[in-house]
């Protein structure tokens, strides 16, 4: 990123990364409301707080499943990767949840298909 | 969780994968199911969270959920290594947020964007905050084997660097 003295252009290019970077804080603010008594107020330190977690907490759940993907010589990373890297990372509270749900995806989608047949 | 649209309950995906993007080789590819995975991942996180710190808040009558009561949630779920760089940056956030009006326009001259001064700790994966390896395993469990994210690992850090050095 070049220095521009007194231009706009590095602001924006400050803006663009900062989305690239971050998760839209009107969709962390909508759902951390969700949780929340209809009476309380969040403040704009609180969301952007949380902002930075989730997208660190993305970070490492994808570099874990991605670092999990080279040993093995895959090109791509699916959604027993990211239940291994949750629990690697300790997470194994959202892990097992999540390895549940995928199967039952699955068995859905294999129930639908022999419908079809 | 009935008569929530989607869109209200997670996070866009397009901006999740861009996140995702960012960590992994130019050449990878990303499932749908590990999309979904890290998307529904992430709204138990805030949910998580949110509600531990709307607890104290409760307990200690009060309406507003603060970034002191995000981090005290994020402590108490033993996601400590977490809170303590987190502190720092709110720390930082606010030191630049009350700095004098000269030197914040002196800084956006230069190309500073001093309303959010990012913590520099970047690590081998390059994450924006915290600086160590994710990889050394259970990290996150509140056990004594696990690797300390409370040490000395936060660099140096002087917003105001930039225009220390123009001075000189």
């Amino acid at each position: 990123m070049e220095d521009s003295i007194g231009g706009s252009s590095s602001n924006d290019n400050n803006i663009i990364k900062e989305q690239d970077r971050l998760l839209p804080i009107a969709n962390v603010g909508r759902l951390m409301k969700q949780i929340l008594p209809q009476n309380a107020k969040i403040s704009k330190e609180a969301k952007e707080t949380m902002q930075e977690c989730v997208s660190e907490f993305i970070s490492f759940v994808t570099s874990e499943a991605s670092e999990k993907c080279r040993k093995e010589r895959r090109k791509t990373v699916n959604g027993d990767d990211i239940c291994w890297a949750l629990a690697t990372l300790g997470f194994d509270d959202y892990a097992e949840p999540m390895r549940r749900k995928s199967r039952t995806k699955i068995q859905e989608a294999s129930t639908n298909q022999n419908d079809l047949c | 969780m009935a008569g929530v649209r989607e869109q209200d309950q997670y996070m866009p995906i397009a901006n999740v994968i861009r996140i995702m993007r960012r960590i992994l080789p130019a050449h990878a590819k990303i499932s749908d199911d590990a999309k979904e995975t890290i998307q529904e991942c992430v709204s138990e996180y805030i949910s998580f969270i949110t509600a531990e710190a709307n607890e104290r808040c409760q307990r200690e009558q009060r309406k507003t959920v603060t970034a002191e009561d995000v981090l005290w949630a994020m402590e108490k779920l033993g996601f400590d290594n977490y809170a303590h760089p987190l502190s720092l940056y709110l720390h930082r956030y606010r030191e630049s947020e009350g700095e004098p009006a000269s030197v914040r326009r002196a800084s956006s001259a230069m190309g500073i964007n001093n309303n959010m001064v990012h913590p520099p700790y970047i690590n081998s994966h390059g994450f924006g905050m915290f600086d160590f390896d994710p990889s050394s395993q259970g990290f996150y469990r509140d056990d004594h084997n696990a690797a300390s994210g409370s040490g000395g690992f936060v660099a140096p850090f002087d917003p105001y660097a930039n225009i220390k050095r123009d001075a000189l």
